[in-house]
């Protein structure tokens, strides 16, 4: 009993110290893998180090690029083809993600639902002055779903940029839309 | 006569070392045995080529007596090594062993320190990049890739200088914010 204890007593402290070293607005997707089916499937998670390093190596050329950059630390993004194998669990596991930032402090500022698109894109936010994290959550109809977790320190009047730069068609329209506010 | 046969074999060392002996590197071979024992298949090899510097040196020698695009020539500047296997097998693997493939891929890479950064699937296709995780400095960045094509598997790896690159990256976004009409 005293080991079974002792485990558990690990394994949360273990969990605890790996949730600590996830920067705030980092939200964890779970693992996705390539359909068995032969759909389209896309995964970029690019870290800080290479971030940063970009953003170095941008400096001369592109000041303002950099600039954005130096401000970010995760870029994820998932891209999975739906089929019949796939769609309800996906659907699933997006519902469960959208209901875990619902619970976890996000702001959610966008939910459209049209025709076939369903997106949500959700920020938490440190104060008025900077977005810590965004996620971006579509459901294509009946297609494609894609995640997207940008994790940094983001003024929110460059989330337009951000989508420019980064090619995320959701961004660039909330971007516009939050600097008409 | 002891000591020519010493120097020789230093010799020898110095040239499979810097040349790239024809074979590719360990963290190639990493990915490509973790790949293609989760595949379930047999490979035969086609082919596998290692450039080291010394090759590298000599190539950009040679080419710079010859009238080649500048662009190119930055690139090939910008390489500090290279290495590339192509294999072949007859029973292609299906598609539900490709999650299987990256899970071991990722586990091997991950015990040598590296980080799978974009992945690529559709259809009979994989594409996998890894980069080191611990990569800081921009002018020797390694990058390890592997492409699964039906029957063909491409494991390739290389070294290279990223600020020429990426200069290059930044003037061609340059260019083409500037006159998109050419697109």
């Amino acid at each position: 009993m005293k080991k079974l204890i002792c485990c558990t007593v690990a394994l949360l402290s273990a969990a605890i110290s790996l949730q600590a070293g996830n920067p705030a607005g980092y939200v964890d997707f779970g693992k996705f893998s390539p359909s068995a089916s032969g759909g389209e499937f896309v995964e970029v998670h690019i870290r800080s180090n290479l971030i940063a390093m970009v953003a170095r190596l941008a400096e001369k050329t592109e000041p303002e690029a950099a600039e954005l950059l130096r401000g970010l630390k995760l870029v994820r993004v998932n891209v999975i083809g739906l089929n019949d194998e796939n769609r309800d669990e996906i659907a699933k596991r997006i519902k469960s993600i959208r209901g875990q930032l619902d619970t976890q402090g996000w702001e959610r500022i966008v939910t459209a639902q049209q025709k076939d698109e369903d997106v949500g894109v959700y920020l938490k936010t440190r104060g008025d002055e900077a977005v810590e994290g965004l996620v971006i959550t579509v459901i294509d109809g009946d297609h494609e779903a894609v995640l997207v977790n940008i994790v940094g320190d983001i003024k929110p009047e460059k989330i337009a940029e951000i989508g420019e730069r980064l090619n995320i068609d959701p961004l660039k329209k909330i971007g516009q839309k939050i600097e008409k506010k | 006569m002891k000591a020519s046969r010493q120097t020789l074999f230093a010799l020898a060392l110095i040239c499979i070392g810097s040349t790239g002996c024809f074979k590719i590197n360990s963290d190639a071979r990493t990915l490509r045995d973790s790949v293609t024992k989760s595949s379930r298949a047999r490979w035969d090899e086609e082919i596998e080529i290692g450039v080291g510097a010394i090759t590298l040196n000599l190539a950009r020698l040679g080419l710079s007596f010859v009238d080649l695009d500048p662009e190119a020539r930055t690139m090939l500047s910008a390489v500090r090594g290279a290495d590339v296997g192509v294999y072949r097998t007859h029973s292609e693997p299906g598609l539900k062993e490709f999650a299987a493939m990256l899970a071991d891929a990722d586990q091997a890479m991950a015990r040598r320190g590296w980080d799978r950064l974009v992945t690529v699937s559709e259809a009979r296709e994989l594409v996998a990049v890894y980069v080191p995780a611990n990569v800081r400095s921009p002018s020797n960045v390694k990058i390890c890739l592997v492409a699964l094509n039906g029957r063909e598997l491409v494991v390739a790896s290389a070294r290279s200088n990223l600020e020429p690159l990426m200069e290059l990256a930044f003037k061609r976004q340059e260019w083409l914010r500037r006159e998109p009409a050419r697109l």
